[in-house]
């Protein structure tokens, strides 16, 4: 219920923050694909690998996939290599510090699929009933960087409309009200968006 | 005898005829009679320009405006790029000695220097077409084959040679190599044509030609206001481009190696066909992730404007990096200096493929004082790792060595070939 | 290149002597040194290899009088080594009257008006070459020495060109 409510406020700032329609960039077109764990869920068991299965093969000799685990903290879970199966349009990721602990988590992804058009997407899932050892920050500066991550976050979703106007909206915006700023950040971070496509 | 030389003359003639004969004063001129035409911000000075020159005395002076040939550099190289031009290539004759290959470029150089201040070439059939240089400027280059059929290989400039081949080339042999290059470039593209046909008559005594490619481009002026030009894909090309004279220094003339070779430096040309129907099946923001730059205005995905440097540390909210690892400018760019160099490309259009598509590209030229330490890794990079290989394809490739600038009475080539 | 003038080439010599000796006669010891005309892009056409009766070329140039009286260009000599023993000549092709071009002599030799100059040039005005000995390849160059009606001499330096078009 609070993703819905914050998915909610996201569109209400954006619609204050705008007079003009921007709906592209509340709601991204997303590139369908299934995952385990599924998108939105609560996962009770232990959550040691994520699965992505793609409509179509991804292209790994292209471009190497990406794939990036963080908590509600933003902190990141280390993974191994992505590694695809013989179809190509599942790739599966090993969490190398084994089962994940009770949090929210996102999984982003970026991969190019067969015809070398690039797409990338969150998922979105939370654990519950874990015991394992809470998430460690590999380095020192993770929680500057989020900040400042976010900020690049706002910025390139902003652009995906290819306007400039737009984008100097935002960013008048953050200058504007810190109050607002941190709203969108914590919306930001707090919002349960499906895939978007390739920044 | 009285062989005066003819540039000195035919400059004393574009005086008298009250042409302006520095292409800065006149591109200013135009840079500002072209604010106030617009309409937009009319400043002061621009004002005071445009109602000094009508509109047909600034194209007239456009077409007026010359790059000086001689000097310590060749132009056409640190010269802001041209509206047209055509790279010619050819290979020495067996005939062609040393002796012969002075003679060769003597004569070009004869000819260059005359048609550089809209003058004829000597032998000139139809000399009324060398009256406007247009910013015209012949640029000379030699290919490894100069140096080995001359039995001048010892002379090579350090990091000088053939390319190693790529994965993604598809090379041509009809757009590949070369003995002898010539470059001519101007803004109209009937003086390209004319000094291209001048140039090719002289070069044909001693050498036969192999391919030529003509494209053509957005002019710029040298002027601050000036935009960074876009290729046939519409991404701002060239944003990274050395434009200080210390830049040009580090980057493209050479100051080791062979002595003769000291301000001159090398020159990459590739032809790189694009395929423009894969290419529009891409949304806005699938093109920009593959460039790692914004089509609006060239802006790093990182930035928002062009000039910004890329971050390529930068992550959205999720951790994933902002410049993919698989962007064009990721991967061209190590942030090291030892890597940088000129891009001074030409689009390319010829006509209509079968299939409907424009048979069109890049004609991919870049300068630098060491092909071997600048230009290789950047390009075995891109050839390891770059999406917009997925719609660019390599197919031709050639490199050449070119001499420093010529004084008067000199010629272009002359600490090789004296 | 039609060779139409050659019968009439030796009376022309006797003509540029005549011409010569005239303008000798009229300079007075007393009178002002006589100023040379200049001579600018002074090139001729390339031969590569002699071919049998068409071992000829031109020379071409811009002559410039900066004096206030006509200056004719009346005779040339070659001054390259080997290069010919025949006489040079000035030459012009002109419409004949039968519509056809053709090269003849120049009576009198070629006007360069008072402050003034003249372009000799394929299809017009040149000075010839006659009964080349060895060919004149492109980039290579050849000396003659110019004689004016002011009874003054130019030495000049040709450098050979290629031209695909006009005969010369």
């Amino acid at each position: 219920m609070i993703r819905r409510i914050g998915a909610a406020l996201v569109a209400l700032v954006f619609a204050v923050g705008f007079s003009c329609g921007t709906a592209q960039m509340a709601s991204a077109h997303s590139d369908s694909f299934q995952s385990v764990p599924a998108d939105d869920s609560t996962v009770t068991t232990p959550v040691t690998e994520i699965q992505f299965t793609f409509v179509e093969p991804v292209n790994a000799e292209l471009s190497p996939p990406e794939v990036v685990l963080v908590n509600q903290d933003g902190i990141a879970a280390e993974l191994g290599a992505p590694i695809l199966d013989e179809t190509g349009a599942t790739m599966t990721v090993q969490i190398l510090s084994g089962a994940l602990p009770n949090g929210d988590y996102t999984a982003s992804y970026r991969i190019v699929s067969q015809d070398g058009h690039p797409a990338s997407g969150e998922l979105f899932f939370a654990v519950e009933g874990s015991d394992a050892p809470a998430l460690v920050a590999a380095d020192a500066d993770a929680d500057t960087d989020a900040i400042a991550e976010a900020d690049s976050d706002v910025m390139v979703t902003s652009s995906g409309s290819g306007n400039d106007t737009q984008l100097q909206l935002v960013l008048g915006l953050s200058a504007a009200g810190a109050v607002v700023l941190a709203g969108v950040l914590v919306l930001v971070s707090l919002r349960r968006r499906r895939n978007s496509q390739a920044k | 005898m009285t062989h005066t030389p003819a540039e000195a003359q035919a400059e004393t003639e574009v005086t008298r005829r009250g042409f302006l004969a520095s292409a800065g004063v006149v591109s200013s001129y135009v840079a500002a009679g072209v604010a106030g035409f617009a309409g937009g911000a009319v400043t002061a000075s621009a004002v005071s320009a445009s109602s000094l020159c009508t509109q047909s005395q600034l194209r007239a002076q456009e077409q007026a405006a010359t790059i000086p040939f001689f000097g310590d550099y060749q132009a056409g190289i640190m010269t802001p790029l041209q509206a047209y031009g055509t790279y010619m290539a050819f290979n020495l004759k067996s005939s062609t000695g040393i002796d012969q290959a002075r003679s060769m470029m003597q004569l070009l150089t004869d000819d260059a220097a005359r048609l550089a201040v809209g003058k004829p070439t000597l032998p000139d059939g139809d000399p009324y077409l060398a009256t406007e240089p247009a910013r015209l400027t012949s640029t000379f280059g030699f290919g490894p084959g100069f140096f080995s059929k001359l039995g001048l290989a010892g002379k090579m400039p350090v990091g000088f040679g053939e390319l190693p081949a790529f994965s993604i080339d598809k090379l041509q042999p009809e757009y590949s190599g070369g003995d002898l290059v010539i470059h001519v470039g101007a803004d109209n593209p009937l003086t390209v044509a004319h000094a291209a046909r001048q140039l090719t008559r002289t070069a044909n005594t001693f050498a036969t030609p192999l391919w030529s490619q003509t494209g053509f481009n957005r002019p710029q002026y040298g002027e601050p206001t000036d935009q960074t030009g876009r290729n046939l894909f519409g991404q701002v090309d060239g944003t990274v481009n050395p434009r200080s004279a210390q830049e040009f220094d580090a980057q493209v003339w050479a100051s080791s190696g062979p002595r003769w070779f000291h301000d001159g430096t090398c020159l990459v040309i590739r032809r790189i066909q694009m395929d423009f129907a894969g290419w529009d099946k891409l949304d806005d923001t699938k093109k920009e992730a593959s460039m790692g730059r914004r089509l609006s205005n060239g802006a790093p995905l990182t930035g928002t404007s062009e000039f910004d440097k890329p971050d390529l540390e930068a992550k959205n909210a999720h951790g994933l990096s902002v410049i993919p690892a698989f962007a064009h400018v990721r991967r061209a760019n190590t942030g090291k200096d030892t890597e940088k160099f000129l891009r001074r490309p030409l689009n390319y259009e010829d006509g209509l493929l079968p299939s409907g598509e424009p048979n069109a590209g890049l004609i991919f030229a870049a300068y630098m004082a060491d092909i071997q330490k600048q230009f290789v890794p950047v390009q075995q990079r891109l050839a390891d790792l770059d999406l917009l290989n997925t719609w660019i394809t390599p197919i031709g490739s050639a490199v050449f060595a070119l001499p420093p600038g010529a004084r008067r009475g000199g010629y272009i080539g002359e600490g090789l070939l004296g | 290149m039609k060779n139409s003038t050659s019968a009439t080439q030796r009376g022309f010599s006797l003509v540029v002597v005549a011409i010569a000796a005239l303008a000798l006669v009229g300079c007075a010891p007393a009178a002002p040194e006589p100023v040379t005309p200049t001579a600018t892009d002074v090139w001729i056409k390339a031969v590569p290899e002699l071919m049998d009766g068409m071992a000829m070329t031109g020379v071409f140039m811009t002559l410039e009088n900066p004096t206030e009286a006509d200056i004719e260009l009346v005779g040339a000599k070659n001054t390259t080594e080997g290069l010919t023993e025949t006489a040079m000549e000035i030459h012009e092709v002109v419409k004949g009257d039968d519509g056809e071009m053709k090269m003849q002599m120049v009576e009198g030799g070629i006007v360069i008006p008072a402050k003034e100059s003249v372009t000799l040039k394929p299809g017009g005005y040149h000075v010839m070459y006659w009964d080349l000995l060895k060919p004149i390849p492109v980039g290579s160059h050849v000396t003659l020495t110019l004689e004016f009606s002011n009874g003054t001499t130019l030495d000049v330096d040709a450098v050979a060109r290629d031209i695909s078009t006009y005969a010369g």
